[in-house]
């Protein structure tokens, strides 16, 4: 049931949007439509969490089911029912926009790209080794859990306070990461809670930018396209962006770096105005475009620290174009400049900044309000003017040693060689892989050259756009706030192909190498063949992190495996693990399907801190050995083994849980 | 100078600037570390 209520809501969302922005097909290309439904989907899905988290306080998956039933119904039917067309419908005697057409032009669509492959054996291993890869990172991402650093000790967590809580709200200040829970946008969290709530199992809650990672293919492609680039080198373009080791391997994570970059690629395409059917720049206002590039935006300033640098150069660059198209055009008798602007900006604001700010303003609003500071707690400061206080004034992270002593343009270039011994989800030495420095920057170059000397503005539009996020980018160097660079060289690689025509050929051969290289080396040293062979035996239940064992966390984390499997054994819908220490990572402490919950809880003295568990409705305890809560529960046992027999007393603490380090007791209230 | 030739001239420039930057990327001394580990992983991969 729970699986078929996942199916259902998806399917129905997203088909909903597909079928409705199939009315735009004249104005949006299909691989556009794709991303554009992906982008309302997504909208609606974090829309409705923020309407019953922040607003009724009730985020519960039976009100989310019925809420998204009920607006995608509505959207299903005023799509195949509503006879308005917009302007340019090809076929005016032709039904209006109906799912029998989706169906058709999904299946053209689908004949076209066989036949595509079919006529070119490189594209068709590209397009093979994509789809094994997808296959292996969805077979990878269900069999293993969660195990990367920043998933257990933030993203991760911030699904389950809101989850435990029913409710997207502020949780004390306990420990550091605790603030950065609050702080932190939550927007793709909100994302990965969608892919728990429904299931009640975190399962394939780590593949959730895998759908990001797609779409930014799509992206690749439609940006191409809108390039001028031919089909053909488009779909090598899209196909080989994914061919990034950071992209391969964050799409098993609940990292949100492949988010923000997709999300930016989405956002630049919708951008792009110049529609491939159209024949040239699109004069009459993008309505549809805009918005759609609005909504990527916000959803990108909602779903990272970084998000208001992306915001900002969007906006930027839809002001800018605006301005141009209204200056320039004949249609609008050369308004002169300030009119022009003040027109410009009217629809910035309208079609842009509105669905910018509705899906990502509400999280800097709030600790503006909340902490005095919209993005607390980094120190704002211009001109050695502090604008807005906060605890830091730079990036916490310390960058590598060897990165502090490079300067800021060779930093970059050390890294694109990748002097690392392996691949890591985060790694900061290396991640965009070979066909980067070996294929893409020099294309790059090429067409940055080729298109100054054609005066190619649009992709000029595309390169200042992407430079300017590269350049303005504090941690340019580490590849996974970048990855977009990817994404422009993948455009160039296109551009070069179609300049060079049957010389290039030898580059398709060289990319597919480079792909394979890619495909075989791109492999998460965490996920090692032996634990798959293990797990693969396991049911469910029992892959858990504590059997898995990571590398990356193993050194750290080794003493508290044991709990863990505890309590993803045991703790079950509605109990609560009342903690009473900070511990390494928030997110194992709940069950599997986040059913439970947890409490800090605290306190100097026993009676208090009875009373308080009692508060927190505690119904297990953990608490490190030797402590004084440990102490107190020992007493208290003692006491009951002593005297419990001269009264009908339940013992209030029994000890279900214990090795060296770490006690879990059930508490029993009365 | 004619556009075919220029192409050329562009494609073995190319053509050259991949060779030199694939010759770099390869030889960084942590190269044959990333390999082995590869191999390795791939070796008990196929066990």
């Amino acid at each position: 049931m729970n699986t078929t209520s996942y199916i259902i809501i998806n399917l129905l969302l997203f088909s909903a949007w597909h079928i409705y922005l199939f009315r735009y097909n004249t104005i949006i290309s299909f691989a556009g439509r794709l991303t554009g439904a992906f982008v309302l989907g997504l909208t609606q899905i974090i829309a409705t969490e923020m309407l019953l988290g922040v607003v009724l306080k009730r985020l519960y998956a039976t009100q989310l089911f019925f809420l998204n039933v009920f607006i995608s119904a509505v959207v299903l039917l005023y799509a195949v029912f509503a006879v308005k067309r917009q302007p340019g419908y090809p076929d005016e005697n032709d039904v209006s926009p109906f799912p029998l057409n989706v169906a058709k032009e999904i299946s053209c669509k689908a004949a076209w790209f066989i036949t595509e492959l079919k006529k070119n054996v490189v594209l068709s291993a590209i397009f093979a080794l994509f789809i094994i890869s997808v296959c292996w990172i969805i077979f990878s991402g269900y069999l293993f859990p969660s195990y990367t650093w920043d998933a257990l000790w933030y993203h991760l967590p911030i699904a389950g306070y809101i989850m435990q809580g029913g409710a997207v709200r502020e949780i004390a200040n306990n420990s550091f990461i605790d603030q950065f829970v609050n702080i932190f946008p939550k927007n793709i969290e909100l994302f990965f809670l969608w892919n728990i709530i429904f299931l009640k199992s975190d399962a394939i809650t780590d593949l959730s930018q895998l759908l990001f990672a797609v779409a930014g293919v799509l992206s690749i492609y439609g940006l191409a396209i809108k390039l001028k680039v031919g089909k053909r080198h488009a779909l090598y373009s899209s196909l080989l962006f994914f061919f990034t080791p950071i992209v391969i391997l964050q799409s098993s994570t609940n990292y949100v770096d492949v988010a923000v970059t997709a999300l930016f690629l989405v956002a630049v395409n919708f951008l792009m105005a110049d529609m491939p059917c159209k024949g040239g720049v699109e004069t009459r206002p993008c309505n549809i475009t805009s918005i759609l590039a609005g909504l990527a935006a916000g959803l990108l300033l909602g779903s990272k620290g970084s998000g208001p640098l992306f915001a900002g150069i969007l906006s930027v660059a839809l002001i800018v174009r605006e301005f141009v198209r209204r200056f320039k055009s004949p249609k609008h008798g050369s308004p002169g400049a300030i009119k022009a602007a003040v027109k410009g900006l009217t629809f910035y604001l309208l079609f842009f900044f509105i669905p910018l700010f509705l899906m990502g303003g509400y999280w800097y609003i709030k600790n503006w309000v909340v902490y005095g500071n919209p993005v607390h707690p980094m120190e704002i400061s211009f001109m050695n003017i502090t604008i807005f206080k906060g605890l830091y004034q730079g990036i916490i992270e310390p960058a590598p040693e060897i990165i502090n002593k490079l300067n800021p343009f060779t930093r970059p270039l050390y890294v694109w060689l990748e002097n690392v011994e392996y691949y890591l989800y985060d790694s900061r030495l290396g991640g965009l892989g070979p066909i980067w420095p070996i294929l893409f920057l020099p294309a790059t170059v090429f067409a940055v050259v080729r298109s100054f000397i054609k005066r190619d503005y649009n992709f000029m539009a595309v390169f200042i756009i992407v430079a300017a996020a590269f350049f303005m980018h504090p941690r340019n160097w580490n590849p996974r706030y970048v990855i977009f660079i990817v994404g422009m060289g993948a455009l160039s690689f296109g551009l070069l192909l179609d300049y060079f025509h049957d010389r290039g050929r030898v580059l398709g051969w060289t990319a597919l190498l480079l792909a394979v290289y890619t495909f075989l080396t791109a492999n998460s040293p965490c996920v090692t063949p032996g634990k798959i062979r293990e797990f693969i035996h396991l049911p469910a239940a029992e892959r858990t992190i504590g059997r898995m064992a990571p590398f990356n966390l193993d050194l750290y984390a080794r003493q508290e495996y044991g709990h863990w499997i505890w309590i993803s054994r045991n703790l079950s819908e509605g109990e609560t693990l009342a903690y009473t220490f900070e511990p390494l990572f928030h997110s194992p402490l709940w069950n599997s399907a986040y059913s439970s919950k947890i409490a800090y809880v605290k306190s100097e003295t026993y009676s208090d801190w009875l009373q308080r568990l009692k508060d927190s409705r505690a119904t297990y305890i953990l608490v490190r050995n030797g402590s004084a809560e440990d102490q107190w529960i020992e007493k208290e046992r003692r006491v009951f083994y002593l005297l419990g027999w001269l009264s009908n007393a339940k013992e209030k603490f029994k000890v279900e849980y214990s090795d060296t380090n770490y006690k879990i007791a059930r508490f029993t209230q009365g | 100078m004619r556009s075919g030739d220029r192409k050329n001239t562009f494609f073995v420039l190319f053509i050259i600037s991949v060779i030199v930057l694939a010759v770099i990327y390869f030889t960084v001394p942590e190269r044959v570390n990333f390999l082995e580990n590869q191999i390795k992983w791939w070796r008990e991969f196929w066990e």
